[in-house]
């Protein structure tokens, strides 16, 4: 009974490995079956890394080995490396990474498994060191490229269009585009400036009041527009994060340079998510922080050793399917978050927004509250007590 | 971490008879300036403890009020840097702006025009540039068991050594302020190279270089001198 299942196991492990043998290993992950990492922790996780892409062989469907039916030689791939993804974007299920190591926008569609390189980027569209993009509403692609200090502009199918900017734009670092106007960060210059899409000419530029408040852009990095067209952006020169309209009117404002919870060291990537969540890379910190629209910290996550000079973060609640395969059993994916870091061995990172099946967040927060404040109360009433014993000793 | 400090505080009284970081290419005020019209706050994140009344993040409820230690952390004072890590210590922080959009990645030419930055190459440009130091100088290896294992062509690591001891000053230095500071006082946790190991980043003019062409290095590019610092050559 024994040896005869012995056997039976041994048979299938031979046909398994005949069946591997034959046709050939996919070279795509598999999903993970943990150990999973969550944030803020376990027992109420909002965030889990869910995958990491380095090249294109991370991506793509590839047949290793040997065919034994096939009459043509296997195609040949070139390996595609990411190197320094400066950007993240999200568009249309696809992933564009501007890489300024590679001097390159790579797309990569997760869905079908594809990952090619832009290739409209050629002659007077080449790029020199394209750092953000960001897309019209009928797909024309803004590519902000510090080096040309130009925007290049590519139609929906891929093809130079023309570039602007050349005479005002110092050093342009990301991009941003709402209806008839194109919205570009001069990190040196310090303003976000306005351009008509039609005319390609500078109308305005936004952001530098006279005085010198720490909202005064200094040093804009990164740019996040939300779905209403209004303006967050990364002033690394004060460590604040400003939200304004299009016309430059302060709307918010929150942060500071500091090293504890709520400040930053060095604020980079920033995306606003559909929801009005606001995340903000920290290449100092090494870490994301996530704020609500009153600016209010809700969590962060990443630490030295999870990410390595982050530069840019894009949240998306297209592929939540195809990402689900790598959460965990009981975690339910709301949102993709797509992280670059300049270093490490997650070029590219990919993590997952959710919540844990079957509990209610929202309760266990408002206990959580309840029991935050009695203890602040609960403090104050002691600092109280403490400072009337000594008013009485004094006396 | 004291030891650092104290190698830090070191480099620093040393350093301090130039003029220093003020008017140089990292004094940030020659971009724009705060309303405190600070220098150090860019680089050296201050301690702020803005948290009053118990801030926490909504959703990190077991988290105490949280400090991020952005460099102090553990590729900075790591005493079991045992495992080579390239961005060991403060060159982390230095590549956190070298990242070509607050300050340029590309070097050895001018970095703001339009230069070949796919070049990474001798006589190229763009130091790090693809993200890895390969073709660069190597930085976060150890260099005291560098020292005494290479011993070049010979074992006699006294005769034939490749690399100066890291207990001898910078002593190609003529000036005097250099040469009473060792290799190992601008090694990390006094072994480990970093970027601060030739970059001196607080000092606008080292040797008397102005401030366009110092490149912050500790020895002269004179004779490649600032080679000749650590290589036998």
């Amino acid at each position: 009974m024994r040896t005869e299942c012995f056997a039976d196991r041994l048979c299938y492990v031979v046909l398994m490995v005949l069946l591997i043998s034959l046709t050939g290993c996919a070279g795509q992950r598999t999903a993970s079956k943990g150990p999973y990492t969550f944030w803020p922790g376990s027992d109420l996780p909002r965030i889990q890394f869910l995958t990491e892409v380095n090249s294109n062989f991370d991506v793509i469907e590839q047949q290793r080995g040997f065919q034994l039916i096939s009459f043509e030689a296997p195609e040949k791939i070139e390996f595609e490396p990411i190197i320094k993804p400066t950007g993240v974007t999200v568009h249309k299920g696809k992933l564009y990474v501007c890489d300024a190591g590679r001097t390159a926008v790579f797309v990569i569609d997760f869905v079908n498994k594809t990952f090619e390189k832009f290739t409209g980027a050629i002659g007077r569209g080449s790029f020199n060191k394209p750092l953000n993009l960001a897309f019209s509403d009928d797909d024309y692609m803004y590519v902000a490229d510090v080096n040309r200090q130009e925007v290049l502009v590519f139609d929906p199918l891929g093809g130079f269009v023309r570039s602007f900017g050349r005479d005002e734009l110092f050093k342009p670092t990301d991009v941003a585009v709402y209806e008839d106007k194109v919205y570009v960060t001069d990190a040196k210059d310090h303003h976000v400036k306005i351009y008509d899409r039609l005319t390609y000419k500078l109308i305005d530029q936004i952001g530098r009041g006279s005085d010198m408040s720490p909202e005064r852009l200094y040093i804009p990095l990164h740019m996040a527009m939300d779905d209403k067209g209004e303006l967050y952006v990364t002033n690394t020169g004060t460590g604040r994060i400003i939200k304004m309209d299009r016309d430059g009117h302060l709307l918010m404002a929150f942060g500071g340079m500091g090293n504890v919870v709520s400040l930053f060291g060095r604020p980079r990537g920033i995306h606003v998510d559909d929801q009005g969540l606001i995340y903000v890379v920290d290449a100092s910190h090494q870490n994301i922080q996530i704020f609500n629209q009153e600016g209010r910290l809700l969590m962060f996550f990443g630490g030295s050793n999870e990410m390595r000079l982050p530069a840019s973060v894009a949240v998306s609640t297209e592929n939540l399917e195809f990402f689900q395969q790598y959460a965990a059993p009981n975690f339910e994916l709301e949102r993709v978050v797509y992280v670059s870091n300049h270093f490490g061995d997650k070029r590219l990172a990919v993590y997952g927004l959710g919540q844990r099946r079957g509990v209610d967040y929202e309760a266990e927060y408002r206990l959580i509250r309840e029991e935050r404040e009695a203890e602040i109360a609960r403090e104050k009433a002691e600092a109280e007590q403490a400072q009337e014993d000594g008013a009485a000793a004094g006396q | 971490m004291k030891k650092i400090l104290l190698t830090l505080l070191m480099v620093a009284m040393a350093s301090s008879s130039f003029a220093v970081v003020e008017g140089s290419k990292h004094d940030m005020r020659i971009l724009d300036s705060d309303a405190e019209v600070r220098i150090c706050a860019y680089c050296h994140t201050p301690h702020h403890a803005n948290v009053t009344g118990g801030y926490k993040p909504l959703w990190s409820h077991d988290l105490s009020i949280q400090t991020f230690v952005p460099y102090e952390s553990d590729t900075f004072n790591g005493d079991d840097l045992g495992a080579i890590d390239p961005m060991a210590g403060p060159s982390l922080l230095c590549m956190s702006c070298h990242d070509g959009a607050i300050a340029p990645d590309a070097y050895y030419g001018d970095p703001g025009g339009n230069i070949g930055v796919e070049a990474d190459v001798w006589n190229g440009y763009g130091v790090g540039q693809f993200g890895d130091m390969t073709n660069d100088h190597p930085i976060g290896f150890d260099y005291t068991y560098s020292y005494a294992n290479d011993t070049g062509m010979s074992t006699d690591t006294a005769v034939f050594a490749e690399l100066r001891d890291p207990a001898a000053t910078l002593a190609s230095q003529t000036s005097d302020v250099y040469a009473i500071t060792k290799i190992e006082d601008v090694l990390l946790n006094e072994k480990i190279m970093t970027c601060a190991s030739c970059h001196d980043v607080h000092n606008r003019d080292p040797l008397g270089y102005n401030a366009a062409d110092g490149y912050f290095l500790y020895g002269q590019q004179q004779d490649s001198q600032v080679c000749t610092m650590c290589h036998v050559k």
